[in-house]
């Protein structure tokens, strides 16, 4: 160990100093490189395409759409456009019809859109007597059968809806939570 | 510079453009047809924008469509229980959480009076109205008169029944009216068996 300012300036002047080469041996070496860069898979190649900088163009009028677009999502996400609704608990219900003559039977409701091709009822083996099994959340529902792709019936069992707006009566069934 | 004024009321026509696709509800058009969804928006649109509840407001459309009524009928359908929403909340309080909002239109639209909506609200502080307010509704369904009903109801949640107990009610009355029973009758009778539980301590916890 030393302390000689001396020697230590010297010792890092000759770090320092740009080693001497052979500029034959500088081209070969640019030479291997560029021959492995050809030699890249298509991944590769595409992963280079993908961080090489570069300047882009773009139409003043593609830019206000784009920027339109993004300002929309922004909009939307704080404005509380139609979200899904938290995770509630729900509880499986069972719907019975006891219908004769039918060939197929639906059920709709607040909790299926009114869809009649959402909720389908089987038949238990008995005749005339279908079911279905659908899990609702805690509360008040409307709902109806579908009987053979276009009549509606209500459940005989449960107690009719007040709001028959559409001149077509539907049942309530209360889910307890 | 005209240019650039040009560009910004572009891009502002585009944001309110997009900002309203961005919101629009995909069922309505599915099953509604473009021009009927179109109008339906509208009225779902102004009641997010004051606050209310806007799924019962599919939910009508929908049912609507899937009953084959006349596009007419279903946009005065849901313009008419959005006025009901609106006329509950006025008379609840902006805080009032949609399903009470939801249950108090229907209880509306079963004749009760605003005035009766802030009773029971006052009988119940803090806690949920939807319940209450569905099974008076569906109490005048069975041919209790409203006023009767409210009554009821107003006893029945000033004396802390729970809602499940609100709702064994409505079935019990159900069938006391398909057995024979004049629908007042059933109801007072029915409900006067839940007061007395209630006041021996027999109720079914809130």
């Amino acid at each position: 160990m030393t302390d000689d300012p001396t020697l230590i300036a010297r010792v890092a002047r000759d770090l320092s100093a740009p080693v001497p080469t052979d500029p034959r041996a500088k081209q070969a070496v640019l030479r291997a490189v560029a021959s492995r860069r050809l030699e890249h898979g298509p991944l590769a190649r595409a992963w280079e395409w993908l961080v090489e900088p570069r300047f882009l163009s773009v139409s003043p009028v593609a830019a206000v759409v784009v920027l339109a677009l993004v300002a929309a999502a922004a909009v939307a996400s704080l404005w509380g456009g139609p979200k899904a609704l938290p995770p509630t608990r729900q509880l499986p219900v069972q719907f019975v019809l006891i219908e004769s003559d039918a060939r197929s039977v639906a059920l709709v409701g607040d909790f299926n859109n009114w869809d009649p091709r959402a909720t389908a009822l089987a038949q238990t083996g008995e005749d005339g007597v279908w079911s279905v099994v659908v899990p609702l959340p805690p509360g008040r529902h409307r709902y109806a059968f579908v009987v053979n792709g276009g009549r509606w019936v209500p459940d005989a069992r449960a107690p009719r809806t007040l709001e028959d707006d559409f001149g077509l009566p539907n049942s309530v069934i209360y889910v307890g939570g | 510079m005209t240019s650039v004024r040009a560009a910004q009321i572009a891009l502002l026509l585009l944001v309110i453009a997009a900002g309203t696709l961005a919101a629009q509800d995909a069922r309505l058009p599915d099953r509604l047809g473009a021009q009927v969804a179109a109008r339906i928006q509208v009225i779902v649109d102004s009641a997010r924008a004051a606050g209310l509840p806007t799924e019962p407001l599919v939910q009508k459309a929908l049912e609507g469509a899937s009953k084959n009524v006349a596009p007419d009928r279903i946009v005065e359908t849901v313009r008419s229980l959005r006025a009901r929403l609106a006329a509950a909340r006025d008379a609840l309080g902006r805080d009032t959480p949609g399903a009470d909002l939801t249950a108090a239109a229907t209880a509306l639209y079963a004749g009760t009076t605003t005035e009766t909506l802030r009773r029971m609200q006052a009988a119940r502080p803090g806690r949920p109205l939807a319940l209450p307010f569905a099974v008076l509704a569906d109490l005048v369904q069975q041919g209790v008169a409203v006023d009767t009903a409210a009554a009821l109801m107003h006893d029945l949640t000033s004396a802390g029944v729970s809602d499940a107990d609100l709702a064994q009610l409505l079935l019990l009355v159900q069938q006391d009216v398909r057995a024979g029973a004049p629908p007042v009758a059933a109801a007072t009778t029915r409900a006067q068996g839940v007061l007395a539980r209630v006041g021996r301590g027999e109720w079914s916890p809130p």
